[in-house]
């Protein structure tokens, strides 16, 4: 299984970056975060190391674009350029093929995450030089990179979910776009639903959150974000069904 | 290896109402190129689909190189290559990428694959544009190199369909003469579906004629056109989709 993890990973590698016109995309996609890795230390300062929500931004950001740009090709675009069926006649298990995928687009994802962490942390440095060098506490380092990898997994499970069954790249790539605006305009809805309520009721869960600690409320989100991601994961492992790929 | 390379009883597979392949009992010895001839929508792909595993059939069962398709389809697409309706590769990549993906596939090891793509390309007279884009080649060529690829894991038996479909004369016979070359020099089985009949009958010893996911008749070529009465494949093959 290892070995044919590592080809299919060889060959999507391969594939990211020897194709112009995506290479091209993903480029120029990243501009915006590695712009915002610039321009936030340079406003905030040495808060960029030390609250985590700061820095949190453009990482999330980084993962979320850059999953969006490759998962989406992964079964969708191999489809359309016809290579897919060929893929699934040759002897790779099924598991290999679908994790191969995966692990591409979420190390990329990941690794630019560190890169827009690490141009921070440089900027930083040179415009606020004082008492020596910045760099980020464990607590900000750890809530950026778990944060981001939850991010980056549920995008990709959902992606490889509807790019299993798309006829084309694009189409992937629309309908996972519109798949994510769903739990932000939940999140969205947050604000007014807790103006609506009943002055006590807010009471409460104002003390409520001001009374949790952090690592309560990290234990939340990385629990929720784990059994999300890894839900999407075992529903994309369900539907890779080789007769289901095949168009008749 | 297994003196019956397909062996097929029965073989269903309906997709809703349509009877793609209907009650389909084959047998294709081991060794030799077996010619599988229909017009269009005939149920030739479906077949090879369920051959290799990638379909499960609605009724019936098939055995390949020895094993059972619906249980032990990894075992059979680990012994055999293919070249299906698309050539399957990937445009963005050089010849030699595409080669040693699949050569990583079937798990050669690296010296042996080296050696291996080597001999590939040189066989196809592709090794000088190997580091060239397949996005850039003619469909001749990406043909032959396609053949190269489901060649290189020395697989027991090949299933190509259609393989000479939208080249020109001369691309189609050079095609047909490096798969000559390399059935007799690796002594492989070839199921070989096509609607070409000039091409079926220089190239296969024996052939199948499907209609409408039914099996029509099954023999050497001489034997169906000696059973019709004509003086060739395609006529004879004509006659039998009157009938």
């Amino acid at each position: 299984m290892k070995t044919d993890l590592q080809t299919v990973m060889w060959k999507e590698w391969k594939s990211l970056f020897r194709e112009g016109g995506s290479r091209a995309k993903i480029v120029a996609s990243l501009m915006a975060p590695l712009l915002l890795a610039v321009y936030f230390p340079f406003e905030v300062g040495a808060r960029w190391v030390s609250d985590p929500i700061v820095s949190l931004l453009p990482c999330i950001a980084t993962v979320l674009v850059l999953v969006i740009l490759t998962i989406p090709d992964s079964f969708a675009g191999e489809r359309e350029r016809h290579t897919l069926e060929t893929l699934l006649a040759s002897r790779l298990p099924d598991r290999a093929i679908l994790f191969g995928k995966l692990v591409v687009s979420m190390a990329v994802a990941m690794s630019v995450a560190l890169l827009v962490l690490g141009i921070g942390l440089v900027t930083v440095n040179i415009l606020h030089w004082g008492d020596g060098p910045l760099f980020y506490s464990p607590r900000v380092l750890f809530i950026d990179l778990a944060l981001s990898f939850f991010f980056a997994v549920i995008t990709a499970g959902a992606g490889v979910i509807i790019s299993l069954r798309a006829e084309t790249a694009q189409e992937a790539q629309q309908m996972l776009a519109a798949a994510l605006m769903v739990p932000g305009l939940i999140l969205g809805m947050i604000p007014p639903v807790l103006l609506s309520l009943r002055p006590e009721w807010r009471g409460v869960i104002r003390e409520t959150l001001a009374s949790a600690g952090y690592a309560q409320v990290m234990s939340i989100i990385v629990g929720v974000g784990g059994v999300i991601g890894a839900g999407l994961i075992w529903v994309a492992v369900g539907r890779f069904e080789r007769h289901k790929l095949i168009s008749p | 290896m297994a003196e019956t390379a397909i062996y097929t009883e029965n073989l269903a597979r309906h997709f809703g109402a349509v009877r793609a392949v209907d009650d389909l009992s084959l047998e294709v010895p081991a060794g030799m190129v077996f010619g599988f001839l229909g017009p269009n929508g005939a149920g030739k792909t479906t077949t090879i689909h369920l051959l290799l595993g990638l379909l499960a059939p609605t009724a019936g069962r098939a055995e390949v190189l020895g094993f059972e398709t619906r249980q032990q389809g990894q075992a059979v697409r680990a012994r055999t290559g293919v070249l299906l309706e698309h050539a399957g590769l990937y445009e963005q990549l050089s010849a030699e990428d595409n080669l040693e993906f699949y050569g990583r596939v079937a798990r050669l090891p690296a010296g042996e694959r080296r050696r291996r793509i080597e001999e590939a390309l040189d066989d196809m007279d592709l090794w000088d544009r190997r580091h060239e884009r397949v996005k850039q080649w003619s469909r001749g060529m990406k043909q032959r190199l396609a053949v190269a690829r489901a060649m290189l894991h020395r697989p027991q038996l090949l299933f190509l369909d259609e393989p000479t479909v939208g080249l020109d004369v001369l691309a189609a016979t050079a095609l047909r003469d490096d798969l000559s070359a390399l059935v007799a020099r690796h002594g492989i089985t070839v199921f070989l579906t096509t609607h070409n009949m000039p091409e079926a009958e220089r190239l296969c010893d024996r052939v199948a004629v499907i209609r409408d996911g039914r099996l029509v008749d099954v023999g050497p070529p001489d034997e169906l056109r000696a059973k019709a009465g004509r003086p060739n494949l395609e006529e004879a093959f004509l006659v039998m989709m009157e009938n």
